[in-house]
């Protein structure tokens, strides 16, 4: 329990920031957006697909959008009745993605997404969980388009081959999808930390889940420096200062953990927690450039 | 429709950015570019221009190619800020850029070699993770303390990876439990 919470709560560390919707990936973030407005996707809401589901579904030729088949999108029924059938994934045929992770998990989520109560999911957790939903069946939906519907790869694939492809397709879209549906925008440590209690421990130790987290740690750490150096203009805020003392604090009791020589790591998990606190209870900036900031050249960084 | 075409137009007018403005065009919705334009010159007027158009979406200037582009040439003709942000972007495939490592490697060294404090905590990254170039503790150490003490926050949180990093190395078993509440 606490090397799984440990895992999350430095994938949380990392993100204790206002990543703006305006980097990178706006498609999906203005779908975000659209999808938080009250009443736009209520628990348990299937939005048919096809021409007119607002997903890019009318304007992209897009086979499994188009088909009848495959009314289920936004919905966990996507991978078994949608993608699943398409793509023969059966036993003796592993992996079978669709069954094992993706369906799984979807099912999963959409439990935690259902009940809060039980789950801890916050609203902001909940249109995370939503959004990634549809991330991860659009880059399904796409590999089939690509590479199915018009006959690509040229070389004939076996049906093993296939599947094994949508599944490395499948695990390489996750930390993209995560964290381009904001999960670097949910309260850390704890939210993440609800994320990862959904997961069962023994998929989360494989080797594709290790690699898809750490991804996604990279992913929020990028979007991390782009809120503090990577766009110009913007500066350090109070804020921002607050979550590298929370990172250092955070790798300071993964430095405590790690040392043999150390008998306990209470003071550098009380400081995690410390640092925690003033985090989440920090004002966090509203985001965009500041025009007015200009180029420090005394210090050479971009600064006020 | 008319909104449509004004945004083309604006943009049409930012692919140019300092030149067409600065031969008199109409003033449009964009005080970032025309500050640049009032207050700077040559390259660092350009590269303010380009700052503009990669500005956020609901900006009229907003013109992510062009600005990647002119700040691509600006990179090219060795300007130092220009340098780093090209490298910084190709880091993390950020700005319509592919993450391409050792293209990062390769304009940050040449960023910090102008005293971009910036660039020190990203390249320190490269050489600490191994992308881009072989995994090299003892010079990311080097940067991260550069940036540390040049002001940069995260030299802080470089250190802290590195002396994490090397404890791992050290002390390659399995990783103890110390602590369950977290």
């Amino acid at each position: 329990m606490s090397w799984r919470l440990l895992m999350f709560s430095t994938l949380g560390l990392a993100l204790c920031f206002e990543a703006t919707a305006q980097t990178g990936g706006a498609g999906l973030q203005d779908l975000c957006v659209q999808l938080s407005k009250p009443g736009a996707l209520a628990p348990g809401v299937n939005l048919t697909c096809g021409a007119g589901t607002g997903s890019g579904g009318a304007s992209s030729p897009n086979l499994l959008l188009a088909s009848k088949d495959c009314d289920f999108l936004f919905s966990c029924d996507y991978y078994q009745k949608c993608i699943g059938k398409l793509v023969d994934c059966a036993p003796p045929r592993t992996p079978n993605y669709f069954k094992d992770y993706g369906g799984k998990y979807c099912a999963k989520f959409k439990d935690s997404h259902d009940h809060p109560d039980v789950s801890g999911y916050s609203e902001s957790t909940k249109l995370w969980t939503r959004c990634t939903m549809i991330c991860l069946q659009r880059s399904l939906d796409k590999e089939y388009h690509c590479s199915d519907f018009i006959g690509h790869p040229p070389a004939p694939e076996s049906a093993n081959d296939k599947c094994l492809r949508y599944y490395n397709k499948a695990f390489n879209g996750h930390p993209s999808c995560y964290t381009d549906s904001g999960l670097c925008l949910l309260a850390p440590p704890t939210q993440q930390a609800y994320i990862a209690t959904t997961v069962d421990p023994e998929d989360l130790i494989t080797e594709d889940s290790r690699r898809q987290i750490l991804q996604a740690t990279e992913n929020c750490a990028f979007n991390y420096l782009d809120m503090a150096y990577n766009r110009p203009g913007a500066s350090m805020t109070t804020f921002q200062i607050l979550v590298v003392d929370l990172q250092v604090a955070a790798l300071n009791l993964q430095i405590c953990q790690h040392d043999p020589r150390r008998t306990d790591c209470k003071t550098e998990e009380a400081a995690v927690r410390i640092y925690d606190t003033r985090c989440q209870s920090a004002p966090r900036p509203t985001g965009g450039w500041d025009c007015n900031a200009d180029w420090n050249e005394g210090t050479n960084q971009f600064a006020p | 429709m008319v909104k449509g075409l004004i945004k083309i137009l604006i943009a049409l007018l930012c692919l140019d950015g300092a030149l067409v403005y600065s031969q008199g065009a109409p003033a449009i919705k964009c005080p970032c570019i025309n500050r640049a334009l009032q207050t700077l010159s040559g390259d660092d007027r350009q590269f303010e221009a380009a700052r503009c158009q990669l500005e956020s979406p609901a900006s009229d200037c907003h013109n992510p190619t062009a600005g990647i582009k002119t700040m691509t040439q600006l990179a090219d003709n060795n300007y130092p800020k220009a340098q780093y942000l090209i490298g910084h972007w190709s880091m993390s495939g950020k700005a319509e850029l592919k993450v391409n490592y050792k293209k990062a490697l390769s304009l940050l060294t040449k960023a910090a070699g102008q005293n971009i404090v910036a660039a020190y905590h990203d390249l320190g990254w490269l050489y600490e993770t191994g992308k881009g170039t072989r995994s090299d503790l003892d010079k990311a150490l080097a940067l991260s303390t550069k940036a540390e003490a040049a002001g940069d926050i995260r030299g802080k949180l470089g250190l802290k990876r590195i002396e994490l990093a090397r404890l791992k190395l050290q002390y390659p078993g399995p990783k103890k439990n110390k602590t369950d509440g977290l």
